[in-house]
């Protein structure tokens, strides 16, 4: 009977709700591929002036040029100087006159000259980039003089060039990996690759978020129908107003449930049933917190004013946009104002899972009471 | 007209009847930048502060590795954040467990003998689980030290392999491998002398206490416009709809009071902050230098909330509408460049900033708060009001015609 009228309701609305049901799931799919490819696009500004017009020099930017993250532009001193100082670049770094030659003869002091800004937010890094090349240049020419005075020493009589021993230098350089690192943490067994988890945007972080938001606005019904004017024929119905309310309720939650699964599956690529029963009880979480704003706002208009407020804030204290690691170090209670964070941890947070319990009596209290 | 005074009034009334949900609606924006500062905060600053303690684990007993790790021991040391101490592998779980260690670095046995034969050697940082961000950045250097050790190699892989050609006697030539290592690993450490260094100081960012407060306040500007606006949207039921529509009432008479009462509201409001923050500066403006800002600012919010009435009249619906509102908030203050300097962003994106109106208004008010300028051109701002606002009537018109 009472799927009956909620299929009536539904099918006015089907395709927005799903629309909103499926929304997390498309949204997060859709930013983090768009956020890979904006970071992949990111890039530092950056003049070269090539004062030198040699062929090391031009060998040496030719390789700083395949260097992903740097748009490097080729200028004179007196334009890119202008450019930096109307922020338009990062840093600008000058190619001295006699690079080839002090490099030839194992001198590498001060060979580049490096103008930066209090504004060149990036400078350290380009600057390690760059002095790192060079400096490789100057280590291979230091073999090619170590080689030189030991041929003197021990009076060889093996042919001597510069060019060659550079060569073999870089040769070994790139073909063996002489000393590599590896990574792991303590005490944990799957040797987790580093780089994956220092992404800026993590697609659970995101999905979090917009699941916030969805599940907030999905839940206007509590405000929509108990305003409605047919409520007052609650009274003469058979079944209560209560019965109803949480057989849509669950109604809602079963719909849900299936997509966080069926999400997880596309998210994810391997199925780990803690982590799934970490994002259930968060679900639970976003439909609890949904109620206590719901059942205590008149408005559907304020209630789609506020809630997405709360989700942005929810949000930012979880970590989602801003790493807080560091922040929930020094003030460890602060971790549990959000239940994203522990989502994020894949960790069920007590504070929240009593929450839901407590929100789901109180609820059940308020509503009983309302057209009895 | 007297419909639009009616309904001005009325807007004012409904903000006086709400004014706790009102301050609320200005404090939260606050609340937001103080937590993502202290956050970041925290982050930047106390990475300097705090001591990153890492274990050397040695597990090859060779004198030279003895050497090489001393080596490392030094080259850490450089960083004065970093705190170094040579460990067995049993005492730096136990460092690791109790929260003493960020990280231990594990050298192999046989690394040295492997190092000097020139076969790929690995080296192993085990991270502590309770501090990964620091994990991560032991992990970041770790692997910086053995580029450059491993490019050193490189290179005395090839002095080694002349020296070996040469008349030179076996001893000479271990030690003078060992030598080597250490010489080249210094000369690579010692790259910082390539690079003659010469910074500058811009104007507006002289000092970021001034440079970001007025920031965050064009930030806050744009905000509360776009937040205001939201907040006075009503829900007016059909039947009273209609019955405005036979009393002679248009929609945009309505419309136009929640405009022009969330425009002074705004303006009043970061004017006087504006002046507040303009004063704390030591440079002395004229009066006409205040009218340039007051004007840009009055163009600042009158255009977002244009956006935003285009906004409130092409979406239907309410949720619609209240998400692709706050997707233009962020939208506009990114394109403005305000908080993260534009030249970073990609290229293609780049190209789109200068359109923004946010991006044209900042440049302008950075330039003449901060480097003085005296003069300023409203053209580009200016056509871009006269674009919203006809964009802005036209849609206005056709919804009316189609509501007939």
């Amino acid at each position: 009977m009472f799927l009956f009228t909620r299929m009536l309701l539904l099918k006015k609305q089907l395709v927005p709700t799903l629309i909103w049901l499926l929304m997390p799931l498309i949204l997060t799919v859709v930013v983090v591929q768009w956020g890979n490819a904006a970071a992949r696009d990111a890039q530092i500004p950056i003049a070269i002036v090539d004062e030198d017009h040699s062929e090391l020099s031009r060998a040496f930017i030719q390789e700083l040029q395949q260097m992903d993250l740097l748009t490097i532009q080729l200028m004179g001193k007196q334009k890119a100087l202008y450019a930096l100082e109307k922020n338009q670049l990062d840093s600008v770094f000058i190619i001295k006159r006699n690079f080839e030659k002090e490099l030839r003869n194992n001198k590498r002091n001060q060979l580049i000259e490096a103008y930066s800004t209090n504004r060149s937010y990036f400078y350290f890094a380009v600057k390690e980039n760059i002095s790192s090349l060079a400096q490789r240049k100057a280590t291979q020419a230091k073999a090619a003089h170590e080689v030189k005075n030991l041929l003197n020493k021990y009076d060889s009589d093996i042919e001597w060039s510069f060019d060659e021993i550079v060569a073999q230098g870089q040769q070994r350089e790139e073909r063996y990996e002489l000393l590599t690192v590896d990574f792991s943490y303590y005490n944990e067994n799957e040797s987790s690759s580093p780089t994956e988890k220092t992404n800026l945007l993590t697609s659970w972080g995101i999905w979090a978020f917009f699941t916030l938001i969805s599940t907030f606005y999905l839940f206007d019904w509590v405000i929509k129908e108990s305003n409605h004017p047919v409520v007052v024929r609650w009274l003469q119905s058979k079944i209560s107003y209560i019965t109803y309310f949480f057989s849509t309720l669950a109604v809602y939650l079963l719909i849900m449930l299936v997509i966080d699964i069926l999400t997880y599956r596309i998210i994810e690529t391997q199925f780990i049933w803690s982590e799934v029963l970490v994002m259930l009880v968060f679900r639970l979480t976003c439909v609890a917190l949904a109620l206590f704003v719901a059942v205590h706002l008149k408005q559907v208009l304020s209630y789609y004013f506020i809630t997405p407020i709360l989700a942005l804030l929810l949000a930012l204290l979880g970590g989602v946009f801003i790493p807080m690691e560091r922040f929930f170090a020094k003030w460890p209670i602060m971790s549990e104002l959000s239940p994203v964070y522990a989502l994020l941890q894949w960790d069920v947070s007590l504070v929240w899972s009593v929450f839901i319990v407590l929100i789901c009596m109180y609820v059940y209290r308020k509503e009983s009471n309302r057209f009895a | 007209m007297k419909n639009f005074v009616f309904f001005t009034h009325q807007y004012l009334k409904q903000m006086k009847k709400k004014w706790w949900k009102l301050l609320l609606l200005f404090v939260f924006p606050l609340v937001i930048i103080a937590l993502s500062f202290m956050a970041l905060s925290s982050i930047f600053v106390q990475s300097e502060q705090q001591k990153l303690s890492i274990a050397i684990v040695n597990e090859d007993t060779s004198s030279e590795s003895q050497l090489l790790t001393q080596l490392i021991v030094t080259i850490l040391k450089e960083n004065t954040y970093i705190q170094a101490e040579l460990l067995s592998m049993e005492e730096a779980e136990e460092q690791i467990e109790q929260n003493d260690s960020t990280a231990a670095i594990v050298f192999p046995s046989h690394f040295a003998a492997d190092l000097y034969e020139g076969t790929s050697v690995k080296l192993h940082v085990l991270g502590n689980p309770q501090e990964k961000t620091q994990s991560m950045v032991v992990n970041e250097l770790v692997e910086t030290i053995a580029r450059y050790i491993a490019s050193a190699q490189a290179n005395i892989l090839t002095v080694y392999h002349y020296a070996k050609d040469t008349s030179i006697s076996p001893e000479e030539l271990e030690s003078l491998k060992l030598e080597l290592l250490m010489d080249f690993t210094f000369y690579t450490m010692g790259k910082r002398k390539i690079l003659r260094e010469y910074e500058w100081v811009l104007q507006p960012f002289e000092n970021p206490l001034h440079y970001y407060s007025i920031a965050i306040l064009f930030c806050l500007t744009i905000i509360w416009s776009i937040l205001l606006f939201v907040f006075l949207s009503k829900q007016t039921s059909k039947s009273l709809q209609m019955r405005l529509k036979l009393a002679g009432v248009a929609f945009w008479q309505e419309h136009a009071a929640r405009i022009f009462t969330t425009f002074m509201t705004v303006l009043i409001l970061s004017s006087v902050l504006f002046a507040i923050a303009l004063s704390q500066l030591d440079i002395q403006y004229y009066a006409l230098d205040y009218l340039r800002m007051f004007l840009f600012v009055s163009l600042l919010i009158l255009l977002t909330i244009v956006v935003c009435a285009i906004f409130d009249v092409i979406f239907h619906s309410d949720k619609v509408k209240l998400l692709m509102t706050f997707l233009l908030c962020v939208v506009l203050i990114a394109g403005s460049g305000a908080v993260f300097p534009t030249i970073y962003f990609p290229y293609s994106m780049q190209q789109l900033f200068p359109n923004f109106y946010t991006f044209d208004i900042w440049k302008w008010l950075t330039d003449l708060i901060f480097e003085e300028r005296n003069y300023a051109s409203y053209t580009k701002s200016g056509l871009m009001l006269a674009l919203a606002l006809t964009l802005y009537s036209g849609l206005v018109y056709v919804k009316g015609r189609w509501a007939r």
